[in-house]
């Protein structure tokens, strides 16, 4: 997926509850790729337009398991605090 | 967003039609910022007013800009040393297995390099010493030249610079031209050390050449200033080869006398190795060289480049050293 079409798909899928302007994607999606957890490729996109499109790579999507599983326990551990106020 | 495919796909994932850092960045927000112009105008918006809106949506570009293009680069050039290290890696590893698989081919490899490599800076090292390399122990070797006076050859009547001095002429260089000249001369003449007689290269010097040349006597001293004049009976100083072969470094030769010639010359003193009167070297007429003006009133003087070497010749020679900079040592003159 390019740029903008990665903005689009989060817009969508967190039903517009995450909001990240649009132009500090770019600066991280560069800083991820210099860490190995992207590859990109420049292409043409349906429009005619050169674009750059990202693939996640293995090392890139062993790094979102780690932070998704980081994630899960900030979540568990902040429920139990909320719930456990009586 | 569907990719479009084709022969310009293709070269893309070849990576040769890959834009440079600077240049991807700004092709990436512009892609961006033209999407969303696109849709704003597919939502009804002006296109002039999309454009606008998309271009304030994106953010400050300014901000965003700079930073995407030093990450860029610095990848860039991890990612380009990082290829050249694998490469270089399996190179180096082909060549090994090479190497293991045909040993002979490998061996005759080897040789042929060393031999090459070896005769080459023998050959450096050889020219080295004998060109261009100044003789050990001279004190600032570029400071001393030959000199050669401009007159007409003795058959042809060429006009060139000559070594060969007369003896009045080389006195009157010392008088008048202001700089340290000393006078030699080298031949080979018969030697009578002891019991044994042998032929010797030797020459005659004049007591300025030693300190001229800021060489310190290995034993012993150098000539004398009175020493050098007429009338006084000659003596010797010995090379340190000669010392070495002839009495075998012997710690006692300043008690001895040898026959230079049929003269008795006692020893004074031994010269450090490889000083210049024993080693040849090229002549060099003709390059660099400075007019002096008229020493003598008679014929030109030129001086000539020469700190490399001593051209071994009969004929009277004169060595100059212009003045030096620095404030004189003890031992020049």
């Amino acid at each position: 997926m390019h740029g903008f079409a990665i903005l689009d798909w989060i817009r969508e899928t967190t039903d517009e509850a995450l909001v990240v302007e649009d132009g500090a994607l770019y600066p991280a999606l560069r800083r991820m790729e210099a860490r190995g957890w992207l590859e990109s490729e420049w292409g043409v996109s349906g429009k005619g337009r050169r674009a750059r499109y990202y693939r996640l790579t293995p090392s890139g999507r062993r790094a979102l398991a780690e932070q998704d599983a980081r994630w899960q326990r900030y979540v568990e551990a902040v429920a139990k605090l909320a719930h456990g106020q009586v | 967003m569907a990719r479009r495919g084709g022969p310009v796909r293709w070269l893309h994932r070849l990576g040769l039609n890959r834009p440079q850092p600077d240049e991807a960045v700004a092709l990436e927000i512009e892609h961006h910022v033209a999407e969303l112009s696109d849709r704003l105008v597919s939502e009804g918006w002006q296109p002039v007013l999309a454009r606008q809106e998309a271009e304030r949506r994106f953010g400050d570009a300014r901000r965003y800009g700079p930073r995407m293009k030093r990450i860029e680069r610095r990848r860039l050039a991890t990612e380009q040393w990082v290829a050249m290290c694998n490469a270089t890696r399996a190179s180096l590893r082909s060549v090994a297995r090479t190497a293991r698989r045909y040993p002979g081919f490998t061996a005759a490899v080897v040789v042929t390099l060393g031999l090459g490599i070896g005769a080459n800076v023998t050959m450096y090292g050889i020219l080295d010493r004998l060109l261009l390399r100044p003789p050990a122990h001279i004190v600032e070797p570029d400071h001393v030249r030959r000199l050669m006076v401009v007159r007409p050859i003795l058959f042809t009547g060429e006009i060139r610079p000559q070594s060969a001095f007369a003896y009045p002429d080389y006195e009157d260089l010392k008088a008048h031209s202001g700089m340290s000249v000393a006078a030699y001369e080298y031949g080979e003449t018969t030697v009578v050390d002891g019991e044994r007689t042998s032929r010797a290269r030797t020459g005659l010097a004049s007591a300025e050449l030693f300190p001229l040349l800021g060489v310190q006597p290995l034993r012993g001293r150098f000539f004398t200033t009175e020493e050098s004049g007429t009338g006084h009976p000659i003596s010797a100083v010995l090379s340190e080869e000669y010392w070495r072969s002839a009495f075998g470094s012997h710690p006692d030769i300043l008690s001895r006398t040898i026959l230079v010639d049929g003269h008795r010359a006692p020893i004074l003193g031994v010269a450090p190795p490889a000083s210049p009167a024993w080693t040849c070297g090229r002549s060099t007429c003709g390059s660099r060289s400075r007019r002096l003006g008229p020493a003598t009133g008679r014929t030109p003087v030129y001086e000539v480049e020469a700190a490399t070497g001593w051209a071994r010749s009969p004929a009277f020679g004169a060595a100059s050293r212009s003045r030096p900079r620095r404030p004189k040592r003890p031992g020049s003159t």
